[in-house]
């Protein structure tokens, strides 16, 4: 599910919180929705979305569905779906999502990468026929 | 039939004084019964042995927090219901069971259903449902504010964390993520059977109940600048340094029918 501003400012239970006051270093990998408000290093994999919090400290990369950053994060962020770099936020790193949205005030220090998405593409009419070779006209539908 | 392990200890002797009105609940559920009294709780594994039938149908413990602990611990790897009838107002497990009340546990036991509860271990205790790893002076202010008398006659005895600083801790999850924070109160409970992972610790690194942090692993490792007690139920099981390990054991407990209960599943 993708979330709003909105809900991210009301993002509730999540699975793992690392509080205010809290330091956090290693791998951390989990299924569900992370949200931090402290430090974190290292490394962090989930399959559910990713909230920095405005006081929050991470270096790591980051590895999840939806990623929001409202704090400074070090680190490549890969996000399947959409990376949002809020107001207060500021990236340092490479990153890849499917969108990626930068609001005013918020920083990316660093190369971004789309993930290839299905586009339409306009359907081209042959040029030639390939029983007869007959010329027909070229055709855009 | 079951074997009711019996601490006449427990609830301030409890036990004696509602033995008749227990019988006639039982009677009147026809729920047959074998009454053992425990001399002492370390003997409780041979209790087991020497009184319990092929033929019962489970063993149930009569008394608080620590002869239930007890029981279970004696009962790990033997596929035995454990039932639970509660002598002391603060048996946690009893509670988050819903056995409250003396009519409802014995109802319990003839009209129940099966729930596998996770079982995990700190050093060699087995426990179930949840552990707390706190300071002294956090549990000691908790407890003053319960049953101060005067707090009480002025209505201040409401439980709230208190506003010391907490100890700083360092917690070990998994061998894989090191948590480092100041501490006032650790909660430990076990997952149930279809969790990612075995334990769910919760961590309040301050007095503010809403700043709280949770994180998820199959072991904990926790290591505080002071000694903190490790509590099941209100049993002191251990101290800090200590290990809490999530197990892929679970122990099958009696519980009233249609009980809608978290961290499990029924048999």
């Amino acid at each position: 599910m993708n979330k709003t501003r909105a809900d991210f400012a009301d993002f509730t239970n999540p699975d793992t919180i690392i509080g205010d006051e809290v330091s956090v270093e290693g791998t951390l990998k989990t299924g569900g929705d992370i949200q931090i408000n402290g430090q974190f290093k290292g490394k962090l994999i989930t399959d559910g979305d990713v909230v920095v919090g405005e006081r929050a400290t991470v270096t790591a990369d980051i590895n999840g569905q939806n990623v929001y950053v409202a704090g400074e994060v070090v680190g490549n962020v890969n996000a399947i779906g959409k990376l949002e770099i809020l107001e207060t936020g500021c990236l340092k790193g490479n990153v890849s999502s499917s969108a990626l949205v930068i609001e005013a005030g918020g920083v990316l220090k660093g190369s971004s990468t789309m993930h290839d998405t299905e586009r339409e593409k306009p359907e081209i009419t042959p040029t030639y026929e390939v029983e007869t070779g007959t010329k027909v006209e070229e055709g855009v539908n | 039939m079951y074997l009711f392990l019996i601490n006449p200890e427990a609830g301030h002797k409890r036990f004696f004084r509602i033995e008749k009105q227990m019988k006639k609940l039982l009677d009147r559920q026809a729920v047959k019964y074998r009454f053992v009294m425990i001399d002492n709780l370390a003997n409780v594994p041979d209790i087991i042995q020497t009184n319990l039938r092929s033929s019962d149908q489970g063993v149930v413990a009569v008394g608080g927090n620590a002869t239930v602990n007890a029981v279970i611990n004696s009962l790990v790897g033997q596929d035995i219901p454990v039932g639970i009838i509660p002598m002391s107002r603060t048996n946690h497990l009893a509670d988050s069971l819903g056995l409250k009340g003396l009519p409802t546990a014995i109802k319990a036991l003839a009209d129940y259903d099966l729930r596998l509860e996770r079982l995990g271990k700190i050093g060699q205790h087995y426990f179930v449902g949840e552990a707390e790893v706190a300071t002294r002076s956090n549990l000691l202010t908790q407890y003053l504010r319960k049953t101060n008398p005067w707090l009480k006659f002025l209505g201040l005895s409401r439980t709230t964390l208190p506003t010391e600083v907490g100890t700083k801790a360092t917690i070990a999850l998994d061998d894989d993520v090191l948590v480092r924070s100041k501490t006032h109160r650790l909660q430990v409970k076990l997952n149930g059977e279809h969790g990612d992972k075995k334990l769910k610790l919760t961590l309040f690194a301050s007095p503010d109940p809403t700043e709280i942090s949770i994180l998820h692993s199959n072991s904990i490792a926790i290591e505080g600048e002071t000694k903190m007690p490790v509590i099941i139920g209100n049993e002191t099981v251990a101290h800090t340094p200590v290990e809490i390990k999530g197990l892929a054991k679970y122990i099958r407990l009696i519980v009233p029918k249609d009980n809608q209960l978290t961290a499990s599943k029924t048999a």
